[in-house]
């Protein structure tokens, strides 16, 4: 198992711009300094019953 | 009252088309009884089949709406299902190893859109790609009316700059009794077509205001006074509603049994709107058709014990003789 | 014609007919002016900038200088203080902060307090003033939208640039990143004499006062004829002769003359002087002497203060603290204590002059304002002493190096911790005055967007729940317009906790100096300057401010209308209220904060002040309502002036008597009974149950709902705005966000599955999404960091393919959803038992920091997986990353889960009648209309006739109106006249112009038979709401599973699997059917059956011993006499619980 992690992209709260962060680093977007960062939507397809 | 005797009980419906558009028809059907009527509007509600989204894969979703909404949304859209009367159901298709994705059984779309502009994109049905031409998102534009105002089919997300939405939708056969999507029926109604008679006596004994304040007491315009005669005159009964206002009035005027107005038994108006999926005409007619099956396969299964001597006549009628 | 002529000309009045034709001005427009000045939520609001501006300044100033007490010649002063804007300080960068930060980061949205000191340093050698500006000595928590708040005063664009809803209240706290709202509390108004008989019977004039230095309770009782004086540092009741005379009135007589020369009042003192003569006090020395011998003894030793003894400082400072005694002139306090004696005694002749504990005028209500300043002013002397001990701890040591910087100890969290502990906990300690008040704040309701109006605008009772006291539940007259009468919650709390009317406001304090002076000035007699005598003359009246004796007037009715002249032009504020009372002969004038007051038209002599160019004007936007107040045309008018005033409901019904014309009738009622339809049509308790059930109707939160990380939140996926809407719905903004959807309702029984208010539903209608909602619910997980270094960590989840080195691959498929970072990934579908984020725990936590790092077998897994109920697919929605206070990572899932109605769903209408969906029925079976229009839903007819709730039946026509019109119809309460309520007539009107019966019945074919319906049948568009109570969040099933460990029986409630309690009142009724046999097993077998040996000697528990096979008693020490039996687990723990005690519980058998 690998332990260390891809670097995964997360979005700045504020700008929207797209930060890529390593376990251990702090939380801040790095164009605005926002400090809340939401996680990218998944890259696999899901279904739905469209009911 | 017994059976047999060589009576028969068979009546023989007339249908009458009163109006057709594409998707409205208004005809009438006499010489049956209501529970034919009745089974009719029925089947044409909940059992008559229709092609609608069934699955929805989403690959990206940033709109404001989120996933299962959309794909409710998704499947609420009417699309053109003539075929669905020759198409088989999913669960019933063998080409299709199972998933129910085969071009026999199914119809796949595809939905592309991101915004790139200031101005909100308006992702509509028009925006659905269908895999087969002959089912299609509905067109509710008329030909006539303008252009870009009219023509932008049904909303489905609105997206801002930089939201994307991707997805591909598989469409499948179904009835209406399953989900609501699938009923091509926007409202199917019938009414008794009423009998009016009017007392010409006592009618002549009113006066000419008396006479308008008592037409007026109608909500619907079912009664009219001749200008040159001064003689009250059914001018559309069918507009009656049932409501027993003139009934009232008359008796309040102190002439009761100035009108009688009977609902005849055996005669319907029937008015059939369809969503789109199938015209109106084609609906009534694959009701009908559905509505045979239905009876064709209790009369044709092997378990219908024929008791002859309880049925008699019926029995033989049913077997085809 | 011959009637005419003979009627003689003086039954004409002339009066009328001279006078000009009055048309209705429509003053509604004014409603929605007042409510963007005060009003709703601005309360709080006022009220906490009130304490941010002014009271701050005020603490400060009256504790000004700390002085150390080893060198005199070094001090510290305060000079100016001011809150600043809310930042937040991380790694020495100041950031701005905004709500919707905190809310998501779980801080606290608080402003610096920045005062300015001048102090000295030095030491014998010389001393150096230095200034400081700027020094920041608290971080005081900011309330929403107060005015130094980041949010006030901004438009629609800027508050969505910084993620906050337009439509949002404020008027709340956000403490550690949750909502708290500090409730209004009520309390009896303080100062005031009050007349009430206390539990033996004996009536009592009792006085709270409450000053900046001391708050007492002082009461003057009658007991078997004789007056005493109750206070808590005497020990027993002191004669009330003896206390006159120790203040300085030795004469009986003078005592009698302040009192009254009425014969009766003296009778019944007379009892009160033969006692104190009977006592030989004649002399204020020897009453002082017996007052000191009264005292009660303080448990530590105080030496008392000079020659005075405690008595008289008592006396001074303590009795009747709001009367200020100016260098031992002690007159002011006689002649207070004369007049509530003379109270008491005519409420003893006349028992209609006692006081009414609930009326609303003799109650205040105390806003967060006033309990953040109480907070912070004792927080504030506790900072000070704390400096001064360290200051002086520092200075006392010999050996120092650096000179002491008193400023440097300025910046301390003692404040700061203070203010967030109380707001967070809700307990308010306020050592100077010995409080401690639990349960002041409380999380604010976020369930639905009224319930969050309605929470911020609750009164919170000063009663605790009292049992059996009906007085303080009852509605009561004088709340007409000032609190709403039908908003209060069932059970309980029913009629103590009460709500604000849509346009009350609640004062605030305002500066007394200025009034006393003009009240001088308008020949008010000094009370100096009086003798007992002519107090009380018949035709002079008291004058007494906020609890204070003036003086007396003797025009009192000419002195009332010049001061309220003076305050329509504006001269003094607008909040002061003059009552005169007849009754007891006295002229009230009150300018205290905590009053509930409402603005009406004024009117002269029946004619209202204001005229059509008025309100054109505050159309146009050239007036606001302040111009309406300067120029005199509005006033308010707090609940004791109303008594003066006679108020006119329409001005059609003013007659020249009649002094104010009331704005708008609907205002008499709340923000939440103001969503009613029609509310003047129901009965009573109806609107009174839709106003609990409408805060729990699921809808829309607030525009920035979906930025929102809510413990739960409840959303509607297809809300609409109702279809008959009222006034107060436009005003509070409903009509944007809306709770409910219109559905076509048809009246009648159907199906058998619609009793007892059960509701029918339309299954096509569900398919297409009628009553469809978002239920989202918050998980967290915090990346601790522990005390030795080490730290959670977050693994790369292991896949399908991954094996570890024992060649396994345990929990791949639990761990699906999980992104490659190890945490789940927004949009996926969770299930129960997958793990949403794979973190793993060091497992040596304490201890020194282990050099070298972390191997992966110091980890253990704590991953958290999903817990769900089976069946239920949730998906992930959102995914936050932030850090926390203690710069942790924290990682906070939104999980959403859109449920469709189903049988057992609750629904309601705006009318109380709550129903849950009984059965789902296709459309082909519901009845159909000619038109082709079938119900949604379908209601029991039933539940109609005894429930009286004609508004809804109105609500149908009225929406079946505006559906085939194109227009929204109003229903607001009492608006027929005034037209802000449609009326019947015109609506019915408009249903037969469009073809549709007058009456809302239409005729309705069967769907099962198509066969028509042999009864017309009531179908029309109902607004229904969807309150929160699912069926899947409450059913619940067990057959066997976990016990609690202490007394091994089934847990209890569903989130712990537990099972259902048969309780005692069951066990009763088991009793009564005789049923032994079932209580047996309910009670014993199915809950903790246990085997325990019995010896049969001594009577105590034993125990088996497997390898013997026989049970032995522990203390006879052989197995002789051993039966074994089955006990109730929790009776085997009683016994070895007494055994503990040392009590011995034997048991004796017998032979079954």
């Amino acid at each position: 198992m690998d332990p260390q992690p891809e670097p995964v992209s997360y979005i700045c709260g504020d700008c929207g711009m797209e930060n890529t962060l390593k376990p251990g680093d702090v939380i801040q977007c790095r164009e605005c300094g926002y400090r809340i960062l939401y996680k990218k939507r998944t890259r696999r397809i899901i279904q739905y019953e469209a009911r | 009252m017994e059976g047999g005797g060589g009576a028969s009980y068979q009546r023989f419906p007339v249908v009458k088309v009163r109006e057709t558009k594409d998707d409205y028809l208004k005809f009438e059907l006499r010489g049956t009884d209501a529970s034919v009527a009745n089974a009719l509007r029925r089947v044409m509600i909940a059992e008559v089949p229709t092609i609608a989204i069934d699955l929805v894969e989403i690959e990206v979703n940033s709109s404001v709406l989120n996933d299962e909404f959309i794909a409710h949304r998704l499947g609420l859209v009417p699309l053109t299902s003539d075929r669905a009367m020759s198409m088989r159901f999913s669960r019933d298709c063998d080409a299709c190893d199972g998933d129910g994705q085969c071009e026999f059984c199914s119809v796949e779309f595809h939905l592309r859109a991101k915004c790139m502009t200031d101005q909100t994109l308006d992702v509509t049905s028009k925006d659905l790609i269908s895999s087969d031409h002959t089912v299609v998102p509905v067109d509710f534009s008329d030909a006539l009316a303008d252009d870009s105002a009219e023509q932008k089919g049904i909303t489905i997300v609105k997206l801002r700059r930089g939201q994307e939405l991707r997805l591909r939708a598989i469409a499948r056969k179904g009835i209406g009794k399953d989900h609501a999507k699938w009923s091509p029926a926007a409202t199917v109604t019938f009414m008794y077509e009423p009998e009016i008679h009017i007392n010409e006596d006592l009618v002549e004994t009113l006066s000419l205001e008396e006479k308008q304040s008592w037409v007026e007491s109608s909500p619907t315009k079912v009664f009219d006074i001749n200008p040159n005669t001064e003689q009250v005159l059914v001018v559309d009964p069918e507009a009656y509603t049932y409501d027993e206002e003139v009934i009232k009035k008359a008796e309040a005027m102190g002439k009761p049994g100035l009108v009688e107005i009977y609902a005849k038994e055996d005669s319907f108006i029937f008015t059939v709107e369809s969503t789109g999926a199938i015209k109106a005409s084609q609906l009534v007619l694959n009701a009908i058709d559905v509505l045979k099956q239905k009876l064709d396969a209790v009369r044709l299964s092997e378990d219908t014990v024929e008791a002859d001597d309880q049925f008699g006549e019926l029995g033989a009628h049913m077997r085809g003789g | 014609m011959e009637d005419l002529r003979n009627r003689s000309h003086a039954d004409v009045d002339y009066r009328k007919l001279a006078a000009p034709i009055k048309s209705a001005v429509d003053k509604f427009q004014l409603v929605p002016e007042f409510l963007k000045v005060r009003g709703l939520v601005k309360q709080h609001l006022d009220s906490f900038n009130y304490f941010a501006n002014t009271e701050i300044k005020k603490i400060v100033r009256a504790n000004d200088k700390i002085v150390s007490s080893v060198d005199p010649n070094l001090y510290v002063r305060f000079k100016d203080v001011r809150i600043g804007n809310p930042t937040e300080a991380l790694e020495g960068i100041v950031e701005d902060l905004s709500p919707q930060k905190c809310r998501l980061t779980d801080k606290t949205y608080a402003a610096p307090v920045l005062v300015d000191v001048e102090y000295t340093k030095g030491s014998h050698g010389g001393y150096s003033l230095l200034e400081k500006n700027d020094v920041t000595i608290a971080r005081m928590p900011i309330m929403l939208r107060s005015c130094c708040c980041v949010l006030f005063r901004k438009d629609e664009d800027e508050l969505a640039r910084l993620g906050e809803c337009p439509l949002d209240p404020g008027g709340y706290f956000v403490i550690k990143g949750t909502e708290k709202v500090i409730l209004i509390q009520e309390q009896l108004s303080k100062n005031r004499i009050i007349i009430d008989t206390d539990k033996k019977g004996n009536i009592n004039a009792s006085v709270t006062s409450s000053t900046e230095a001391t708050k007492s309770k002082t009461v003057v009782v009658m007991e078997k004829g004789k007056m005493y004086l109750q206070l808590n540092q005497f020990a027993k009741n002191i004669p009330i002769m003896i206390v006159m005379k120790a203040m300085g009135m030795e004469s009986d007589q003078e005592v009698v003359q302040m009192i009254g020369r009425d014969p009766r009042y003296s009778a019944l003192l007379l009892q009160s002087i033969e006692e104190c003569a009977s006592l030989s006090i004649f002399t204020q020395q020897q009453a002082l002497e017996f007052l000191e011998g009264k005292l009660k003894k303080l448990p530590y030793a105080n030496m008392s203060t000079g020659k005075e003894g405690r008595a008289m400082s008592i006396l001074r400072d303590v009795f009747l603290a709001n009367v200020r005694v100016i260098k031992n002139n002690f007159r002011p306090k006689c002649i207070y204590v004369a007049v509530m004696l003379r109270r008491m005694m005519e409420a003893i002749l006349n028992k209609d002059a006692m006081d009414d504990k609930d009326y609303v005028g003799n109650k205040r209500l105390e806003l967060s304002g006033q309990l953040i300043s109480l907070l912070f002013e004792d927080l504030f002397k506790t900072m000070i002493s704390e400096v001064q001990k360290q200051a002086d701890n520092v200075l006392s040591k010999r050996s120092r190096s650096s000179q002491l910087d008193l400023s440097m100890l300025l910046v301390k969290d003692i404040i700061t911790q203070g203010l967030e502990r109380a707001l967070s906990t809700g307990n308010w300690d306020v050592k100077r005055f010995r409080m401690h008040r639990k349960g002041m704040t409380q999380v604010l309701a976020r369930l639905s967007f009224i319930g969050t109006l309605g929470h911020v605008t609750r009164i919170s009772p000063q009663f605790e729940k009292s049992r059996k006291v009906s007085g303080p539940r009852a509605l009561q007259p004088s709340q007409w317009g000032m609190l709403c009468p039908c908003d209060t919650p069932e059970g309980e709390a029913c009629g103590l906790v009460k709500n604000l009317a849509l346009m009350t406001h609640v004062t605030t304090d305002q500066e007394e100096g200025p009034l006393i002076a003009l009240c001088y000035c308008l020949g008010v007699e000094d009370l100096e300057l009086l003798s007992g005598e002519e107090l009380h003359t018949p035709n002079s009246f008291l004058i007494i401010f906020n609890g204070l004796i003036l003086g007396k007037h003797r025009r009192p009715q000419r002195f009332a209308n010049t001061m309220r002249k003076l305050r329509r032009i504006g001269r003094i504020g607008e909040f002061v209220s003059v009552f005169v009372n007849e009754k007891q002969w006295c002229v009230y004038i009150a300018s205290d904060g905590g009053r509930v007051c409402r603005p009406l038209v004024i009117a002269d002599k029946g004619i209202s002040r204001i005229k059509e160019h008025h309100m054109k004007g505050l159309l146009d936007g050239a007036r606001t309502f302040d111009d309406f107040l300067r120029e005199g045309l509005v006033e308010y008018l707090d609940v004791n002036e109303e008594n003066n005033a006679l108020i006119a409901l329409y001005e059609q019904d003013a007659t020249p008597e009649t002094t104010h014309i009331e704005i708008e009738p609907f205002t008499i009622l709340g923000v939440c009974a103001g969503l009613i339809p029609f509310p003047h049509h129901n009965q009573s308790p109806r609107n009174t149950y839709q106003c609990a059930m409408g805060k729990q109707a699921m809808g829309n939160i607030a525009y920035n709902q979906l930025l929102r990380m809510d413990t739960l939140l409840y959303l509607l996926v297809y809300p609409q705005r109702p279809l008959l809407t009222t006034r107060t719905i436009e005003l509070t903004g409903y009509d944007k966000l809306g709770a409910g959807q219109n559905a076509t309702v048809a009246v009648m029984s159907y199906s058998g599955y619609d009793i007892e208010d059960a509701i029918v539903m339309n299954k096509s209608s569900l398919d297409r999404g009628f009553g469809r909602c978002i239920v989202m619910k918050k998980y967290s997980a915090v990346n601790q960091k522990y005390e030795n270094g080490t730290s959670d960590r977050i693994l790369r989840p292991p896949r399908k393919d991954d094996r570890n080195k024992k060649g396994e691959n345990p929990d791949w498929e639990r761990m699906q959803i999980l992104d490659n970072d190890g945490i789940a990934a927004p949009g996926e579908i969770i299930r129960p038992n997958d793990v949403y984020i794979n973190k793993e725990s060091p497992i040596i936590t304490k201890g020194n920091p282990k050099l070298g790092g972390l191997k992966d077998s110091d980890y253990k897994p704590s991953r958290q997986t999903f817990k769900g109920a089976e069946g239920e697919s949730c998906v992930v929605d959102r995914v936050t990353l932030s850090s926390d206070k203690n710069y942790n990572l924290s990682i906070k899932f939104m999980i959403r889960h859109t449920r469709r109605p189903e049988v057992g769903d609750k629904f309601s209408s705006r009318h109380g009648q709550k129903g849950v969906c009984g059965t789902i029925v296709q459309q082909e079976d519901f009845p159909f209309s000619e038109r082709g229009i079938c119900p949604d839903l379908i209601m029991n007819p039933h539940g109609f006739p005894s429930r009286m709730t004609v508004g809804k039946m109105i609500e149908l026509l009225g929406g079946k109106a505006g559906v085939s019109c194109g227009r929204f119809h109003y229903g607001s309460a009492f608006g027929e006249p005034s037209g802000h309520a449609d009326r019947v007539e015109a609506i019915s009107e408009t249903l037969v112009k469009h073809g549709f019966s007058y009456n809302g019945k239409d005729f309705l074919y069967s769907g099962i038979t198509g066969c028509p319906l042999q009864a017309y049948i009531f179908m029309g568009p109902i607004y229904y709401q969807k309150l929160k109570h699912m069926v899947l969040d409450k059913m619940h099933a067990r057959g066997s599973g976990p016990r609690v460990m202490l007394t091994r029986q089934p847990t209890e409630g569903r989130a712990r699997n537990g099972g259902l309690r048969v309780g005692e009142m069951e066990r009763d009724c088991l009793i009564a059917y005789g049923a032994s046999m079932l209580i047996y097993e309910r009670l014993m077998l199915s809950s903790d059956p246990f085997e325990v040996q019995v010896c049969r000697a001594c009577g105590l528990l034993g125990y088996y011993n497997y390898k013997l096979k026989t049970g032995i008693c522990s203390s006879c020490k052989n197995g002789d006499n051993i039966s074994t039996m089955k006990l109730p687990y929790a009776c085997k723990l009683l016994i070895q619980e007494l055994q503990s005690m040392n009590i011995v519980p034997r048991l004796r058998l017998a032979d079954s």
